[in-house]
């Protein structure tokens, strides 16, 4: 059994691991959107070098390109307000927040690292607002961790689903992977996802049946104790 | 010169190849490893300029891929931040250069030119 503070440096390097991976993978995506608009700017020059050499802009043309860089700076946009979300997201140790919105925070922060492993993810927004009290940073890591594991049970092409269902005190976030082909596993990230449940005073359970594989997480509604 | 465009950003593509041809540089485009892996199969391209991070398979398994269909193409990989690691990686499974996003579009010209030149001379 590990020490108090065994685990509090095991927690604070999973914390610190995770803040890392979705800022190197937000900076590597937004550095894209930058070149895009690098280039898009480049190619306005172009054409304006070939109208003064003779050859009109054609008017559409410049609409279409002008759409696309504004296009691009809404992305950049977005990509900045959720990784915004996500620093600040370590404020309060216990915040009301909208499950719904860390949920779309987390989906849009982790779009390219589930594109790059071909990944599917659907989530079917509930209807009613879904309002809890817990630790902000802490499930989204645990959000995180359970993306990672489902998308490991695939060789290839993982196709993910969350839903959440409610209970009286609790509510259960479950991630199904229905092209698994494999269990979920990993040890490391099992063991990250094990610390942030527990801040998250829930809990963690897993399945794999041949419809595929599915992790479930059940969480308090009201975090009591701050960690 | 006829030049293969790989990257998933499909705004970024079509771009480049747009002001490639305003430069009279032949260029096509191609957003997945697959794609361009197709592309060579059918067609001779005098370079490719091939991204790094693509979805699926990393832009360095594609140019192993493409290296055993056929070695005499020269392959310039686009990275959006140079690490020592992905250069040398890189340039140990073929590569002949690495550059970094953002492009400079002109300096890229100039290095296809001299790649493909060094490759024409071996």
């Amino acid at each position: 059994m590990d020490s108090e503070k065994e685990q509090y440096e095991k927690l604070r390097l999973a914390d610190l691991a995770f803040f890392g991976r979705i800022m190197a993978n937000i900076s590597h995506e937004f550095n894209n959107v930058i070149t895009i608009i690098g280039e898009l700017s480049g190619l306005l020059q172009d054409l304006s070098v070939l109208a003064e050499q003779g050859k009109p802009i054609k008017a559409d043309k410049l609409k279409k390109v002008t759409e696309n860089i504004t296009r691009h700076i809404a992305r950049g946009k977005e990509l900045i307000s959720n990784m915004n979300q996500l620093s600040h997201s370590v404020d309060e140790q216990r915040k009301e927040v909208k499950l719904q919105d860390i949920i779309s925070n987390m989906k849009i922060l982790t779009k390219r690292l589930l594109e790059r492993k071909l990944t599917q993810l659907s989530w079917q927004p509930t209807k009613d607002d879904i309002r809890i009290t817990t630790d902000p940073f802490a499930i989204r890591h645990a959000l995180f961790a359970c993306l990672e594991l489902a998308m490991m049970a695939s060789s290839s092409a993982p196709a993910l689903s969350m839903r959440i269902q409610q209970r009286q005190e609790t509510i259960d976030i479950i991630i199904s992977n229905s092209n698994a082909d494999s269990s979920l596993e990993d040890e490391k990230i099992l063991q990250e996802l094990l610390l942030s449940v527990n801040r998250l005073g829930g809990t963690v359970s897993q399945e794999r049946n041949d419809k595929g594989a599915q992790i479930k997480l059940n969480i308090p509604k009201h975090l009591e104790i701050s960690r | 010169m006829k030049v293969l465009i790989v990257d998933d950003e499909v705004s970024l593509v079509s771009t480049i190849v747009e002001r490639l041809e305003i430069r009279n540089v032949e260029a096509v485009g191609v957003h997945s490893g697959d794609e361009a892996l197709a592309k060579i199969a059918k067609t001779s391209f005098d370079i490719i300029i091939l991204d790094v991070r693509l979805k699926g398979e990393s832009g360095v398994e594609i140019m192993k891929k493409i290296k055993m269909i056929n070695s005499e193409i020269p392959v310039i990989l686009l990275t959006g931040h140079m690490s020592p690691e992905t250069s040398e990686e890189g340039l140990k499974a073929g590569a002949i250069d690495c550059i970094i996003k953002p492009i400079d579009l002109d300096k890229l010209i100039v290095k296809m030119k001299e790649a493909i030149a060094l490759y024409r001379k071996q």
